[in-house]
């Protein structure tokens, strides 16, 4: 499995698709951020 | 997310700890005695029991937030549970499903009558009956306070059924079943194997966590809309 070193092909198609998850996840969670800003702004003058 | 580092390091820290894991899991060698039958797939050992370490860490803080709940009738804390629960459920589907693969290869068959297999199964049908049962109340405050107290019931029983009768059973074919010759305990990997198993499951249950914790805002801000 290792030793016609075909194996690293792999490992660097699976790791790039981890890193894109994961920039995926923190964009997700800017935009959830994002959100809260606003809401916090929409709900805070009534208070 | 907070925009200060202090607040997201932790997440960064999932990815590099799962990034590790997936090329570190792929490139070592594995060498494991009395585990011939699995032999290469060991490797599944960084991502297959992840799962139940994540779903483990997301059950124990739907319990803790559902007995929360219960002190104070705050509904956040209900929340809370829910969406553990929630995240959970999805770390044991994986589970379930990553392990049927996994033994169809290395037993033969994707389900072989076994206590551990069985109990995980029962398991996740009690979570699912969580959820059913939250679906069938239309009062928030009574929907909040049965599913507090099934919660704190389903949590004892899903440890009972998926990691003490195995145990007790001792018959287990299943490495993680506990208590004879076929149990493979984290401690008794290989060093180099070690090494990749314990990131491995740190990275899981931050990325569990963080999951958790989008689903969450997401339903404070809901609630902040609706409480409008």
């Amino acid at each position: 499995m290792l030793e016609n070193g075909k194996i690293f092909v792999v490992v660097v198609v699976l790791a790039l698709i981890l890193v894109g998850i994961f920039v995926y996840l923190f964009t997700i969670d800017r935009k959830v951020t994002k959100l809260e800003k606003e809401v916090e702004k929409i709900s805070e003058p009534e208070k | 997310m907070g925009t200060q580092f202090k607040y997201y390091w932790w997440k960064v820290l999932a990815g590099i700890l799962l990034l590790y894991a997936v090329v570190g899991g792929f490139i070592i060698k594995i060498s494991f005695e009395g585990m011939e039958v699995a032999a290469e797939s060991m490797r599944n050992l960084f991502y297959h029991v992840g799962m139940w370490f994540g779903m483990l860490t997301m059950l124990i803080t739907g319990f803790v937030y559902s007995l929360r709940y219960l002190r104070k009738f705050d509904e956040l804390e209900d929340i809370k549970a829910v969406e553990a629960v929630n995240v959970g459920l999805m770390f044991g589907f994986l589970g379930i499903f990553t392990g049927m693969i996994w033994a169809n290869f290395t037993w033969g068959s994707p389900w072989v009558k076994d206590p551990k297999l069985n109990g995980a199964a029962v398991g996740l049908l009690i979570y699912l009956a969580y959820a059913i049962l939250r679906g069938s109340i239309d009062d928030t405050h009574k929907r909040a306070k049965v599913a507090a107290i099934y919660n704190v019931f389903a949590f004892f029983l899903w440890i009972v059924l998926v990691i003490i009768l195995p145990r007790l059973a001792g018959e287990s074919i299943h490495p993680a079943g506990g208590g004879n010759a076929n149990t493979i305990m984290p401690m008794h990997l290989p060093p180099s194997m070690r090494l990749i198993f314990y990131p491995a499951m740190l990275g899981w249950i931050l990325l569990g966590v963080w999951i958790y914790k989008l689903r969450v805002r997401l339903r404070r801000i809901k609630l902040t809309i609706d409480n409008k």
